[in-house]
């Protein structure tokens, strides 16, 4: 069962390799058709292990990597500007796919084992709402990464920083929801809403660095770079934690 | 020189104390990485916090690194008093807007959330890895007993048993293996319910969890006993603080502003 699904995450790999590079080239229509593609592609064989595992694909890192690149590239056909400029966000977006995609180089390409408590609404809600969030904050570095690269230099840079803050605000509203089914998945299997373990103490480092960013005091360009720069590491940060939790 | 009301409702005193609270969670969960300490958090799991810092045999270290988190979210609390305080006057007298509005309330919110789960850590009650077999009972309190009706065990996600060894909750199928449970006061049966892994029995703030089985000649259930008075309180309001977000988030989606990045009223 898991060499068809290698195989599939391999094509993905090497086809979301060529859409970077048609867009680094300035081929965009190339670029898109290949990107649509790749999409249905992705969408496929998150299809085929869903059939296959009889559970939705979020339960290992290999699964719900595989979805946010999904969810990711479709939020960067709908809300990025298409655009001539070669390194715009699209372009941050999909490196941001690639590095996905490099990570679970170091991961067993298979669906996760079948678990009894994997059909449990929170949760599937918990997986599905942190793959999401990781998604959403991902575009939103995307953004921050475009207002600091035209810092000063484009007159669209404030509609950058603007969209980096409503992803931002966004994806920390899906981690919110998803923490919200985590405890009640907790309280269900354990009798308490709060654990002192890592998973817990890692959750709560991501939503304190969260209101770190929309915390930043002033109003100026350094206040503004600050912000971006903060946002942008904000997805980093939520994948290193997601990494760490599931190490291969 | 800043007044001191004003500079405890600063952004910049929130931006330091969160700057903190990062780097004093990170030490937690270097911590919790280090078997000397991971006994310790296992500890505070198994007891309510009240009742942990006053056991002598926990490290001394570990309950400074708690009671350091609990004056920062204090800090952090006493921050978010005095900016609300400065703004609700200042919302009242001349920027009254629909989003600063929501803001506001999504930052009492989040106040009442942390006071809930501080509650949690603080009152009711908590017996961890409670082992009844079939027949035995438990009392939390006096009057009150919870006794194990009925146990029925299968065999373990198409899998035997291996010999020794307790099967996991994670690998035991929730529909053919569960404990029948009462709640009996002052002698009378008031609640008598089937339980499973994720399915507890609620019975007013108390809550018995199943965490896992025993084999064994005569089969056991380790049960969680728990009473948490905010429970419902912390639950209400949590998802009212997401809401309050996501209308904000809508209200201001379009709106351009020097600040984009605020989230503050």
């Amino acid at each position: 069962m898991s060499e068809p699904v290698a195989i599939g995450y391999f094509l993905l790999f090497f086809s979301f390799s060529m859409v970077l590079c048609f867009r680094l080239l300035g081929w965009t229509r190339l670029e898109i058709v290949f990107a649509w593609l790749t999409l249905i592609g992705n969408g496929l064989l998150l299809g085929v292990i869903w059939v296959l595992s009889g559970h939705l694909p979020v339960f290992s890192l290999f699964e719900s990597f595989l979805l946010t690149s999904f969810i990711l590239g479709m939020l960067a056909l709908f809300f990025t500007d298409q655009g001539l400029d070669r390194f715009g966000t699209r372009a941050w977006v999909w490196a941001e796919v690639i590095l996905l995609f490099a990570i679970l180089l170091l991961y067993p390409k298979a669906p996760a084992p079948e678990r009894f408590y994997d059909k449990d609404f929170y949760v599937v809600l918990f997986h599905v709402g942190r793959a999401a969030a990781l998604a959403v904050m991902l575009l939103a570095s995307g953004f921050y990464g475009e207002f600091l690269r035209t810092f000063r230099r484009s007159s669209s840079q404030e509609d950058s920083l603007q969209l980096g803050r409503n992803f931002l605000v966004l994806g920390t509203i899906l981690f919110l929801i998803s923490e919200y089914a985590g405890i009640l998945w907790c309280l269900n299997g354990w009798g308490d809403f709060w654990r002192w373990n890592y998973g817990f103490l890692s959750s709560t480092f991501i939503m304190l660095y969260l209101m770190l960013v929309f915390h930043l005091p002033g109003r100026g360009p350094v206040s503004q770079r600050m912000t971006s720069i903060t946002g942008a590491m904000n997805s980093l940060v939520f994948l290193g934690i997601a990494v760490s939790r599931s190490a291969p | 020189m800043k007044p001191l009301g004003e500079q405890l409702g600063s952004l910049s005193l929130t931006t330091i104390t969160l700057t903190v609270l990062l780097l004093w969670l990170s030490g937690g969960i270097l911590l919790n990485s280090t078997p000397t300490f991971s006994q310790g958090f296992e500890s505070m799991n198994r007891t309510l916090l009240s009742e942990w810092l006053r056991l002598p045999q926990e490290r001394l270290l570990l309950k400074a690194w708690f009671i350091g988190l609990c004056l920062c979210m204090l800090l952090l609390g006493v921050n978010l008093i005095f900016c609300s305080w400065r703004r609700i006057f200042n919302l009242l007298r001349k920027n009254f807007t629909a989003s600063k509005a929501l803001m506001l309330l999504v930052h009492f919110l989040f106040g009442f959330v942390a006071v809930g789960h501080f509650i949690g850590f603080m009152l009711g009650s908590r017996h961890e890895d409670i082992r009844l077999a079939a027949g035995q009972g438990f009392q939390p309190v006096p009057g009150q007993n919870i006794k194990v009706e009925k146990i029925q065990l299968a065999d373990a996600f198409g899998t035997p048993y291996r010999p020794g060894r307790n099967p996991s909750v994670f690998d035991l199928n929730p529909r053919q293996n569960f404990a029948v449970v009462s709640i009996s006061e002052e002698g009378k049966e008031v609640r008598r319910q089937k339980i499973s892994f994720l399915t507890p029995l609620r019975w007013g703030t108390m809550q018995i969890t199943l965490r896992g089985f025993a084999v064994g000649t005569d089969p056991t259930v380790a049960l969680a006993i728990s009473n948490n008075p905010a429970l419902r309180f912390f639950l209400t309001l949590y998802p009212l603080l997401i809401v309050g977000m996501g209308l904000h988030l809508a209200i201001t989606w379009q709106k351009k502003s020097h600040r984009t990045n605020s989230l503050t009223p």
